[in-house]
């Protein structure tokens, strides 16, 4: 795989069209079918859109030649070069200085080069390169009821792939990708494949090659993506909605005025499932949060979605207090924003509110939103204080039978079920008791 | 930022419409080569819903701002992004005619749209099939069976159209907002009997679009 990337960057092989298949030319033109009268005035457009971002090509990634730190280090800032140094200092240690190299992947610039990634993405991740394993055959591949779905996002996966590669060692790319990611999906039945995974599989596979990239996408998919892999979305519905306890703390104008517009969650959806890979243009921006990603814990892409929101807040508030207007520009994350800050402050947050301290009105939300989704009209939500006396719950509701669980702060209409079994319990066992102190051991009832 | 000079001292109609339909059926291109007249081959497929915004100068007094939702295709999203039905006055169902799967499934998009939102009036929104891909070869679909589907199925038209040709798809999107506009102004019956075949209707012997 390496050697295949980097012959790709050496040949310099003249630019081949993508396409495979000829266009086809026709003049008839079809017809619409069903007759409303078009008025005959002109229509002039303008528009306004998502698409409407000029062409990224070209600046979405960077050759694999370039990405290479050796070759480059000659003409590198000397912080880089320190840095460099320290890198390969920790992994010259032995044995092999793993925290120091979480350090390094989680400081300013993350680990460099693709050269260094390729050496310390599975150590950090406790992958053993040398245990890799046979991809089933082709023929089960295909058979697996994902493999039509997976084969399509991966033909429309070029942006993702270094420009000027020439076609066949793209197909030959995009071959490998689909490979890996069945490879996962098939190991792990319980796993369900979803649109944008195969975007944090490209940038694996770009990086360290096909057998690794399976490996760390395979421990990646049990750890720190398995909410998102579940039968339904249900899970990954409720995490988007940390972003907002998070917005609160950090801008409550700003988060006032979001809720205000109903922005919803679905505009940060596609960062955390895959890992920003589907949303930045810039390759190295990429890599260097997939660097920051794989020593954090689970969440911290939702944390950084806050502390990016909160960062561009007066576009948000030059907006007009609309849905569709904040969605359209939370959704296009432009060029520059400061990532090694927003990377720090996201760390910051996490720190200061950690998921266990905002839980209880992330569930809120989420109950208010299936709600929603149901169509029940409820009343208008008031904004849910804090109650820390309610983080014992959990590890009580942990040892006792569900039915006599501590309903959750917020939970719904199942709640009151549970409060009322609880009390015709207690009720029973209260009267019971009585029967037994009413009822001597010979069995005869006591008159008074 | 989305209000251009000319529209500033017109009437303003908004329509919301949510195009939906099967992955890679083509629902993105469709929106970029409607928004912006171009056809990329590297385009990526949609996580969630984009959303995009255009500026119709309908009439000398009427100015139309027609906001398109382009939502995901892939089942497993839909449960979140059905959200995005709500309060929508069209609907676009689109499928490829090369696949029959996704022109079997419209069936099932049809019926979640039906059942998630209809017009304060209750009827349901206007939606409108679309059968793309057609500069390809290898049709996988009928004309007669999109035909005996669409009026079956309460749909207010249907035609082929090619996004990367750029076939229909301006016209296809003028017809829709036109039915909305006659909903609007209330003159318009929307029952499928007002709507009839224009042109030669579908000629099985010659494909509209056949290659």
């Amino acid at each position: 795989m390496e050697n295949e990337l980097e012959n790709t960057s050496l040949s310099q092989a003249e630019k081949k069209e993508i396409e495979r298949s000829t266009p086809v030319p026709r003049n008839d033109k079809p017809v619409l079918h069903g007759d409303v009268k078009t008025p005959s005035s002109n229509i002039c457009e303008t528009e306004s859109s998502k698409y409407s971002v000029g062409s990224n090509q070209g600046d979405t990634n960077v050759t694999p030649n370039a990405r290479t730190a050796p070759t480059l280090e000659g003409s590198l800032p000397i912080a880089m070069q320190k840095k460099i140094q320290e890198i390969e200092n920790a992994l010259s240690e032995e044995p092999i200085n793993k925290e120091a190299l979480k350090e390094l992947a989680k400081s300013e610039g993350g680990l460099i080069s693709d050269a260094l990634r390729k050496r310390v993405w599975p150590l950090i991740l406790d992958i053993d390169t040398r245990l890799a394993t046979c991809a089933p055959s082709q023929e089960e591949l295909e058979a697996h009821e994902e493999y039509k779905q997976v084969v399509m996002d991966v033909n429309r996966s070029l942006k993702r792939f270094p420009p000027n590669i020439p076609s066949d060692q793209i197909t030959l790319l995009q071959d490998q990708l689909t490979r890996l990611i069945m490879r996962v999906i098939i190991k792990h039945p319980q796993l369900r494949y979803y649109q944008g995974y195969h975007d944090v599989a490209v940038t694996f596979l770009l990086v360290v090659g096909e057998d690794v990239a399976f490996q760390i996408m395979e421990k990646l998919s049990t750890g720190h993506f398995k909410d998102y892999m579940e039968p339904t979305m249900d899970e990954t519905s409720y995490l988007l909605n940390f972003v907002y306890p998070l917005i609160q703390r950090m801008n409550p104008a700003l988060f006032e005025y979001m809720e205000r517009a109903e922005v919803g969650t679905i505009f940060c959806l596609e960062w955390p499932l895959t890992w920003y890979g589907h949303s930045l243009k810039q390759y190295r921006d990429i890599v260097r949060l997939y660097d920051y990603f794989l020593v954090s814990p689970p969440l911290l892409p939702l944390y950084l979605a806050a502390a990016m929101v909160v960062h561009r807040q007066d576009e948000i508030f030059a907006e007009e207090c609309d849905m569709a207007c904040i969605h359209n520009l939370l959704s296009k994350i432009p060029d520059g924003l400061p990532f090694e800050s927003l990377l720090k402050q996201a760390n910051s947050i996490y720190e200061k509110y950690p998921p266990l301290s905002i839980e209880a009105e992330v569930k809120e939300r989420f109950e208010e939103e299936l709600r929603r989704r149901r169509g029940i009209q409820t009343r208008p939500r008031a904004p849910v204080p804090f109650h820390p006396r309610w983080q014992w719950q959990q590890p009580w509701n942990r040892f006792v039978p569900h039915w006599i669980a501590i309903p959750v702060m917020g939970a719904g209409p199942r709640v009151r079920v549970r409060v009322i079994l609880l009390t015709a319990t207690m009720v029973g066992l209260y009267a019971w008791l009585r029967m037994a102190e009413a009822v001597p051991v010979d069995g005869s009832l006591s008159v008074r | 930022m989305y209000v251009s000079e000319e529209t500033t001292t017109m009437p303003e109609k908004l329509f919301k419409v949510i195009m939906i339909g099967d992955p890679t059926v083509g629902k993105t291109s469709f929106v970029q080569r409607y928004m912006l007249k171009t056809y990329k081959k590297d385009y990526k497929g949609t996580v969630g819903v984009d959303f995009a915004l255009k500026i119709l100068k309908w009439s000398d007094t009427q100015t139309v701002k027609l906001q398109l939702w382009d939502i995901a295709g892939q089942e497993r999203f839909t449960w979140m992004t059905r959200v995005y039905y709500k309060d929508s006055h069209g609907c676009v169902i689109m499928f490829d005619l090369t696949n029959k799967n996704s022109f079997i499934n419209t069936l099932k998009w049809k019926r979640d749209v039906d059942s998630k939102c209809s017009l304060p009036d209750g009827s349901p929104i206007p939606c409108m099939l679309l059968a793309n891909k057609c500069d390809l070869p290898h049709r996988q679909v009928d004309q007669m069976e999109i035909e005996a589907f669409y009026k079956e199925h309460n749909f207010i038209g249907w035609t082929e159209t090619s996004a990367k040709e750029d076939l229909m798809v301006e016209d296809s999107m003028r017809f829709l907002v036109d039915v909305m506009m006659r909903q609007e102004t209330g003159n318009a019956n929307l029952d499928s009997d007002s709507l009839r075949l224009t042109g030669p209707g579908p000629q099985p012997a010659r494909g509209g679009c056949s290659c």
